[in-house]
Formats: structure tokens, sequence, C-alpha cells
């Protein structure tokens, strides 16, 4: 009856629709390369959290430290001496408040890639909105303290300002604050267990923090408690890193086109985006050597990390394209690269002989743009002006001559390469 | 002693840079003195906050001429901290750039604690700050966008602009006072009511009087109230 009563009447009420306005605006006004897989969903959920939480942190110390602000101790003082009571119904309302808006923004961003029919992966996305969660709980965890303990007057600008520090230290060093979820990353659930743990300790404990109006030996015991529980939360961030690298799966989503690509699961989405690439394959105007499988970023099993380094295995894997952010012009790169490596590969390009011509690059960035479907690359580079230069002509290539003299052209091409290669 | 705090701490703690969030996922790292400096520039407006707010705002000239010294020693103080802070923290461009963002955080404080209410005067600051961290990068041009008052280039003549529009923006909220925002009501409906025909109010206030005639003694003048309780 009483949480009712503090539901209705907290002044964080009005905090709800901004909260969620900021968390909606982060979501949507950004590349929305997450709309279809669900652990970018979870991760973008999460972005938006950060944002939320600095917010999130403000307003709690506000309202915590609202009654002394309006210099109302003696009242507050005399109110009942059930007092644990009382301050827990008024943080369980406060925490109510300060939650709801990140399970609207999650419920909101949860619908929109649902709509797209995408079912692998689901599980991340609650990994990475507990992450969220826990960073919306703990920002407001920390407001409540502060402006418990502070002086009112700077509590909330002390909270908004410390909470921004932090949270991003320690989205640094314990990867509280993901900013993208790539599958090639699982979320380990033992440290989010461990996480969760923590927080809920933290969440409970404080209502053993008292109101300055209080004398001054609870207010010290209170603080003592909140200090225990807010370091077990610390090291509970710390003890366990929560990303790891993802081995790859049994049974990848697989496309048989000119080529066979495969997918993690949760790229499902990126099957048309594959089609139209393996398309402008079947359209090259000359018969090369192609590779018989290309797959996803991470998903050949070429690599492995140990201790945090990346390892390269001996041994033959198919090659890797990468479909950053679902880029047609990363893949285009990708699968070029492959043939470009099939088309070559009884020459290998050679490190000791400099090609002044650039056959490699030349075949290189005429498949390129041509399984990219034209146009101008959507990513900038910093390569050699001569390694540019090339580029610039094989894409001058696709766009002036017909198909039949850029086949003649690619034959000169892969021709003159010969003569660069590192077993001649 | 806040301001000193966030002087201490921005001068030991302002080079470390961060990396965080950014719409385009490529922004360089943020140096913490950034933050800091939004604080430095709220703070000052935090000495309007008072559990009479309501009663100071309807104050004597000469007590308003008070509460806005004391803001604007707040201001020099807790300004010339931070430069001071940001001189030891980073190299001497930052000490302007400080200066600079710090004035534009006191107008954005100013303009939010006049709409909100002087205790949530960080709100607005920290709204534009979020946006300045998230969305001020345009990694396609590999620069900040030419709002992003607290990294451009101190010549940066767009941010100039957007800091003087923002101060002077903070100032006009601050000097629009409940009791000038009253006078202000009242010339607009003065004005209102000499536009209109005369009698066509009181008709309006009094439907009985459907003839047009107006009640003894009272002049369609006297009954909007604004105006009238202005000249007391």
């Amino acid at each position: 009856m009483i949480f009712r009563i503090h539901l209705r009447s907290t002044p964080l009420r009005h905090a709800f629709l901004p909260i969620m306005a900021v968390g909606l605006l982060v979501l949507y006004n950004r590349p929305t390369y997450w709309v279809g897989i669900w652990p970018e969903t979870g991760a973008a959920v999460a972005v938006s959290a950060f944002f939320m939480s600095l917010f999130v942190a403000g307003s709690s110390a506000w309202a915590a430290a609202r009654l002394e602000l309006m210099d109302v101790r003696a009242l507050a003082a005399a109110r009942t001496n059930r007092r644990l009571f009382v301050e827990g119904n008024l943080w369980a309302a406060a925490l109510f408040w300060l939650t709801a808006p990140l399970l609207a923004v999650a419920a909101l961003a949860a619908a929109t890639t649902a709509a797209s029919g995408v079912q692998a992966g689901f599980p991340s996305f609650v990994g990475y909105g507990i992450l969220g969660l826990l960073l919306v709980w703990l920002a407001g965890a920390w407001g409540w303290i502060v402006g418990r303990l502070l002086e009112p007057l700077v509590a909330a600008l002390a909270a908004a300002l410390s909470w921004f520090i932090i949270g991003s230290l320690a989205g640094e060093i314990t990867g509280a604050t993901p900013v993208s979820g790539p599958p090639w990353i699982a979320l380990q659930a033992s440290a989010l267990v461990l996480r969760s743990s923590a927080a809920l300790l933290l969440i409970v404990t404080i209502v053993a923090l008292t109101g300055r109006s209080e004398d001054q030996r609870s207010r010290l015991k209170g603080a003592a408690f909140v200090a225990v529980a807010a370091l077990v939360v610390a090291a509970s961030h710390v003890a366990l890193p929560v990303q790891q690298p993802r081995s790859p799966v049994a049974s990848p989503l697989c496309v048989n086109g000119h080529i066979e690509y495969c997918l993690w699961p949760e790229h499902e989405k990126y099957v048309p985006l594959i089609r139209q690439v393996d398309a402008e394959v079947g359209a090259v105007p000359l018969d090369l050597p192609l590779p018989p499988k290309i797959v996803d970023y991470s998903l050949s099993g070429s690599t492995q990390w140990i201790d945090g380094n990346q390892v390269e295995l001996p041994g033959e894997y198919a090659p890797e394209f990468d479909i950053s952010e679902g880029s047609r012009w990363a893949l285009a790169r990708g699968v070029a690269k492959a043939i470009t490596r099939s088309v070559l590969s009884t020459c290998e390009r050679s490190a000791a002989i400099e090609d002044p011509a650039h056959h490699w690059d030349l075949l290189l960035a005429w498949l390129e743009v041509r399984l990219a479907g034209g146009g101008s690359p959507d990513y900038t580079t910093n390569a050699p002006a001569n390694i540019q230069a090339a580029w610039f002509e094989a894409r001058r290539v696709s766009v002036e001559l017909n198909d039949a003299q850029q086949a003649a052209w690619a034959v000169s091409v892969i021709d003159g390469h010969q003569k660069y290669c590192s077993g001649a | 002693m806040t301001a000193g705090a966030v002087a201490l701490l921005m001068a030991w703690f302002g080079q470390h840079e961060v990396a965080l969030p950014s719409a385009d996922g490529g922004g360089p790292p943020v140096p913490f003195w950034r933050l800091f400096a939004a604080a430095a520039g709220v703070l000052p407006v935090l000495t309007l906050v008072s559990p009479l707010s309501g009663l100071e705002g309807a104050s004597s000239a000469q007590f308003a001429r008070c509460r806005t010294a004391v803001l604007v020693s707040a201001l020099v103080f807790s300004g010339a901290l931070a430069v001071l802070a940001s001189l030891f923290a980073s190299e001497s461009t930052a000490a302007a750039m400080t200066a600079r963002a710090v004035l534009a955080w006191f107008g954005l404080a100013l303009l939010s604690g006049r709409v909100l209410a002087w205790s949530l005067c960080w709100v607005l600051p920290w709204a534009v700050l979020a946006g300045i961290v998230y969305w001020g990068y345009d990694s396609s041009a590999a620069a900040h966008r030419w709002w992003e008052f607290t990294a451009r280039p101190v010549a940066d003549v767009a941010s100039l602009l957007f800091v003087t529009t923002t101060l002077l923006a903070g100032i006009a909220a601050y000097s629009l006072t409940p009791w000038r925002l009253f006078n202000l009501r009242g010339l607009r409906r003065r004005l209102v009511h000499e536009a209109r025909r005369p009698g066509q109010f009181a008709r309006r206030r009094h439907g009985g009087h459907r003839t047009g005639v107006k009640p003894p003694g009272r002049s369609p003048e006297s009954r909007s109230g604004a105006a009238n309780r202005k000249d007391v």
C-alpha cells in the first residue's frame, strides 16, 4: 500500500518520459544495422542504457537529497520509527521509475528486431539487456548513495559527474558498457550472474543509509554497510570478464551459389546481401577459379584466443569476409580478396619484388567494384598513394569498358602479375 | 569548496582519455577535462537553489542584485579554477577551450534552471553533454561537428557563435524573473484587448448580458486581471 503511494507521489515519476526519450534517441538516431541481429540489438540497448544511466544517477541523487534540499529535516526526522520500511519503500519506488525507461526501450528494440523474423541469438540479447540493466541499477544506487551522503545542494551534479567518470572507466576496464555485440563474441553467463547478484546486494543494502537528519552513529553504520556492498560490486566486475571470443559454431548458416558462403546463424538477415554479391560473382565476364567456400568473420577456426592473444593456427582454412555493419562494400572486398587469392594462388604476391603496376591490387579492386555493384566505396583508406591509384584505375575500367573489354583487361592483369611471383 | 574539488580532480585526472560510445562508432577518446568543464559551468547556478525560490523570484531589486553578484562571483571563481586546472592537465589551448565551454555550460544551466527548477539546472547541460559525446563527431569527415563547442579549435567561428548564443539565452532566461514574466503576460493581454472591439470581452465573460450592456461601474479592462493588478 505504502509502496503504491510512493509510486504515485515520487517526483521521479516525471523522469520516466525524459529518460526514455534519451534512450530512444540514442537507440534510433544511429546506423541501424542492429535491426534484425539479436546480439547487436542487445548491445544497442546497452549503449542506450549508458546514456540513460547518466540521467538516472543525477535524478536518483536529486530525489534522495530533495527532502533535505527543501529544508524539512525536522519533518523527516519526526517520521515513523519503522525507518527501514519507509526508506525501503521510497527507494523501491525510485528504482521502479528509474528502471522503467530502460525496460520500455529494450521492449521497443526487441519488437523492432522481432519484426524481421530472425530467431538465432535471442539469449545474447537478454545478456546485453542485463548488462544495460546493471548499468541503470548501479547508476541509480550510486545516485542514491551520493544524495544521502553528500551536501544536498551539489548531490545531483556530483552524482551525474562522478557516474559519468565511473561508468566510462568501468566500461573500459570491465566491459560493462559494450558498444557492439558481434556474433563472434559470447557473453559469459557466470559473469552476468555474479555481477547481477552483487548489484542486488548493493540495492538491498542501500536501505541502511540514513538521511543527514539522523544521528551520526546510525549514519556511519549505514555508510559502512553500503561501502562493503559497493566493494563487492567492484570486485564482481573485475573478477570475471563478461565478453569472450566465441568458437565457430558447428552448424553455421550456409548459402550455396557460385561459391558456398557460411554465416554465423545470427547474421541471417545478410542472406539477401550474400545472394546479391553472389549474382555479381556469376556475372564476372570471364571464368575464374573460384574458392569453394568463404565464411563469415572468425568462423573459419583459423585463429584461436590464447590468454587474450589471437594466435594463427597452422593449416588450410576457408577465407573469411567481414560484413562490417551491413556494408556491401565490406562483403564485396572480402569475397574479391578470396577470389583474387584463388586466381593468383599459383603465384603468390612477392614481398621481395616490387610490382610497379600493382597487378594484384588492380584485379582485387576490379572484382571489388563489380561485386559491390558499382559506385564508390563506403570506406575511407590511408593506403599508399600508388596502391590507391591502382584501385582508382580498376574502378575506371569497370565503368568505361564493356564486359568483353573488361575480360581482356583482366586476363592481361593476371598475365602481367606472373612476372612478380615469389616463385618466379 | 566543491568548485575546488572539481578543479583538483580536473588537474589531477583531466588528461585521462576514455573511449565513449558514439553514434557512428568512430569517435576519438574524450579527455575528462571536458566533463569537468561542464560541472564547473553548472556549479555557479546551484547558488540560486533555495527552498523559498518562489518568494525570492518576486524579490526586490536590491535582493536580485545581490543574488546576481553572488552568481557572477561564483562563475568567476569556478571558471578561473577550471581554467587553471586545465592548464595543469593539458596543453595550453585547453585553457581557452575550457573557458569557452564553461561559459556555454553556464548559459545552458541558467536556461535549464529557469525552465525546470534551479535544483535541476544540471539536466539540460547533461543532455547536451550526452549529445556532444554521442553525436558530436562525424567520422566520414574525420572532424567534430560545428556545434561541438567543447572540442572544436579555439578560433572556430561557429563554436564561438554557438557559445555566445547559449550564454545570451541563459542570461535572458535568468533575467526573466516570475515578476517580469507576469508583467509581460499583462502587456500581451492588454495589447490583445485593444485590438478587439470594445464590449466583446464583456459579452464573452458574462454570457447573461446578451445585449452587450456592460455591468455598471465595471469596464472590460478592469476584468482583465493581470493588466489591472500590475499597477497595484
